[in-house]
């Protein structure tokens, strides 16, 4: 443990004395990394578990009514 | 680096046009001048306050008029300026004021340019003080990337001597 905390210490002390434009590439590195993070996913959902009706139905109500909490589908049933 | 060169090339040509006068990089760009790089969005531009006749707002329509036409786009408080949302913020009180006024010039892959003294960035991270703010200030008291007597001057002159020995007792001085 002690040797991953000397090493992280090491490496944070490297990334300081680092001349400024090489900070600014990391910088750059590390700002579209988190756009690249931040874009929205496309979320697949299996048709297996959620009934394509009730997805429709939750989706006009949040249309409807902005302010209302949209509730989950609940669980496909078992068995 | 080459697309922080390209902003601050366009940032250079809009000062040298009279869009404003001089300006100085705060935030966490001007930070990593001094300190470690952390993860940010943005580059802040600090700029001299013009006070918009009859309005205690600060008009950004010079800086719209001039990059719109060009091509560059807006989005919320910032432009899009060579890969990098820019915000421009008016110098709008005495500490940013002087933090402004006594920026250093540097070098960026040769393109001039300013960022505000370590000094100055602790002061405004300590009145600032949201989390980051502080993480900031930390660092820099740990990398000893500032001149005491410079900063106990302008802590004094703008009346923080108490809450940077506040910070001090709780994050410093505790974790020796």
């Amino acid at each position: 443990m002690e040797k991953i905390l000397a090493d992280k210490l090491n490496e944070r002390n490297r990334l300081v004395s680092l001349p400024f434009e090489e900070k600014l590439t990391l910088l750059e590195k590390m700002r579209d990394r988190s756009l690249l993070i931040q874009r929205p996913t496309v979320v697949t959902v299996s048709g297996a578990a959620v009934e394509f009706e009730e997805l429709h139905a939750h989706s006009q109500a949040r249309h409807s009514v902005p302010s209302s909490p949209c509730p989950r589908p609940p669980p496909p049933r078992r068995g | 680096m080459k697309e922080t060169q390209n902003t601050l090339t366009v940032i250079n040509k809009m000062r040298d046009a009279g869009i404003f006068g001089n300006y100085a990089i705060g935030g966490a760009v001007a930070a990593t001048f001094y300190i470690e790089p952390t993860s940010t969005y943005d580059i802040d531009i600090f700029i001299p306050f013009e006070n918009v006749p009859g309005s205690s707002l600060v008009s950004l329509d010079h800086i719209y008029n001039y990059l719109i036409p060009l091509g560059y786009k807006s989005q919320g408080a910032h432009f899009i300026i060579g890969g990098w949302q820019v915000q421009f913020l008016p110098a709008e009180d005495d500490l940013y004021k002087e933090a402004l006024l006594q920026a250093v010039e540097i070098q960026v892959g040769g393109v001039k340019t300013w960022v505000m003294t370590a000094e100055h960035l602790m002061a405004i991270a300590l009145r600032t003080g949201r989390a980051k703010d502080l993480i900031r200030l930390e660092q820099f008291v740990r990398y000893n990337k500032f001149d005491t007597k410079k900063l106990n001057e302008i802590l004094e002159r703008h009346s923080f001597v108490e809450k940077w020995q506040q910070f001090n007792d709780k994050y410093i001085r505790s974790s020796k």
